[in-house]
C-alpha cells in the first residue's frame, strides 16, 4: 500500500471521527435535546418526503446499475482473457504453469 | 485454477426482480393505502423506508463485521468477498438513512440535525464503512489493504449494537416507534413491515449481485497471472 495514501485516509478518518465525537460531546449528545428552540416555522412536508424517496431510490438504483454494468464489463474481459489463455495453453503448456480450463 | 463463478444468474435475477416488485408493492401501499399520520402529516411516510434502510444497514454491516473477523482468523476469499459486498450495500443503506432521517427531522423536530446518540453513532458507522472501502481500494498490496480493512470492519458490529440500544441507554430525541407501539393502524403496520421485507429482499439480492461481481474480478486476476506465467515461459523458450 502506498504509505502516503494510507496515511492520508487514516488521518481523514481519524479527523472525521474526532470531529464528530467532539461536536456531539459539545452539543450534549448523551442527554435529551431541547427541541422547542427549533419549532417556529412551517415546513412543507410533501416536498421533504418526495426528496427523501428520490434520494433513497436514486442511491439504490444507481448502485444496482453501476454494479450490473461493472459486472458485464468484467464478464467481457474475462471471456477475452480466457480465449487468449486457451490459445496459449493450446500451443504450449509450460511445466508448473496451471492448465487453462473452459 | 479455480472454477469460473456460475454463469447462471437466474436466481440472482429472480431475487432482484422479486425485491423490485416487493418495493413497488410496498410503495403503492405506503402512498395509496396507509393513512397519513395525524400529527406529522404526509412527511411521516418517510418513516417506512427510513427504518427499512436502517434495518438493512445494521444487518449488512453486522454481516460485514462477522465476515471480517472470520477472514482475519482464517483467510478465505469468498468470505472476504461477501464481507466487501455487505460493506458496500450497508454503506448505500446508511447513506439512505442519513439522507431521509434529516429530511424527516426538519419537519418533526424543526432541525436538520442534532448531535444525539443514535444519529451520531449512525454517522460513525457510515464513516467506518467508507473508510473500509477506501482503504481496500487504495491498497497497492491487496493483502495489506484486506487486513487493515477487515480490522476496521470488525468495529462496525459493536457500533451497530450501540445504535440499537442508544435510545434506551442514553435517551435522546430519536423516537422509539416500534418498541413504543406508535404505529397507529393495521394499514400502517402492513406498510411498515412490507417496506422492511421489500428493502431487505432487495438488499440481499444486491449483496448477491455484488458478491458475484467480486468473485468474477478475483477470477480475472488469477487468469491474468496464469497468462503472464505462460507468456513468460514462452519468451524463455524463444517462441
Amino acid at each position: 500500500m502506498r504509505l502516503k495514501a494510507l496515511t492520508t485516509s487514516l488521518v481523514t478518518f481519524a479527523t472525521g471521527f474526532i470531529l464528530t465525537a467532539g461536536l456531539a460531546w459539545a452539543d450534549g449528545a448523551t442527554v435529551a435535546q431541547d427541541l422547542s428552540r427549533y419549532k417556529e416555522e412551517s415546513v412543507p412536508g410533501g416536498k421533504l418526503m418526495l426528496i427523501a424517496y428520490m434520494v433513497l431510490w436514486g442511491l439504490v438504483g444507481a448502485y444496482a446499475i453501476r454494479t450490473a454494468l461493472r459486472q458485464s464489463r468484467t464478464e467481457r474481459d474475462l471471456a477475452a482473457l480466457q480465449d487468449r489463455l486457451d490459445h496459449f495453453a493450446g500451443s504450449a503448456t509450460p511445466a508448473g504453469a496451471p492448465k487453462a480450463e473452459k | 485454477m479455480t472454477e469460473t463463478p456460475s454463469k447462471l444468474p437466474l436466481r440472482l435475477l429472480t431475487g432482484l426482480g422479486l425485491g423490485t416488485l416487493l418495493c413497488i408493492a410496498a410503495l403503492g401501499w405506503v402512498f395509496f393505502v396507509a393513512p397519513a399520520d395525524e400529527n406529522l402529516g404526509i412527511v411521516q411516510k418517510i418513516f417506512y423506508f427510513h427504518v427499512g434502510s436502517a434495518f438493512g444497514m445494521l444487518l449488512c454491516l453486522c454481516a460485514a463485521s462477522a465476515s471480517a473477523l472470520i477472514d482475519l482468523m482464517a483467510p478465505n476469499e469468498t468470505i472476504d468477498a461477501a464481507g466487501q459486498a455487505c460493506t458496500e450495500v450497508g454503506m448505500i443503506f446508511a447513506l439512505g438513512v442519513l439522507t431521509s432521517g434529516p429530511l424527516w427531522a426538519r419537519k418533526s423536530w424543526g432541525t436538520w440535525w442534532t448531535w444525539e446518540p443514535r444519529l451520531t453513532l449512525t454517522l460513525l458507522v457510515l464513516l467506518i464503512a467508507i473508510a473500509v472501502l477506501v482503504l481496500r481500494s487504495m491498497a497497492a498490496e491487496a493483502q495489506t489493504g484486506r487486513r487493515i480493512g477487515n480490522a476496521l470492519a470488525v468495529l462496525a458490529a459493536p457500533v451497530a449494537y450501540l445504535i440499537h440500544i442508544a435510545v434506551q441507554k442514553w435517551g435522546g430525541t430519536h423516537p422509539q416507534v416500534i418498541q413504543g407501539g406508535g404505529i397507529q393502524s393495521s394499514d400502517m403496520r402492513i406498510a411498515f413491515w412490507g417496506s422492511v421485507v421489500a428493502l431487505l429482499t432487495l438488499g440481499f439480492s444486491l449483496v448477491a449481485l455484488r458478491l458475484r461481481g467480486i468473485l468474477l474480478e478475483q477470477h480475472m486476476v488469477r487468469l491474468r497471472l496464469d497468462l503472464s506465467a505462460l507468456e513468460l515461459q514462452r519468451a524463455r523458450n524463444g517462441e
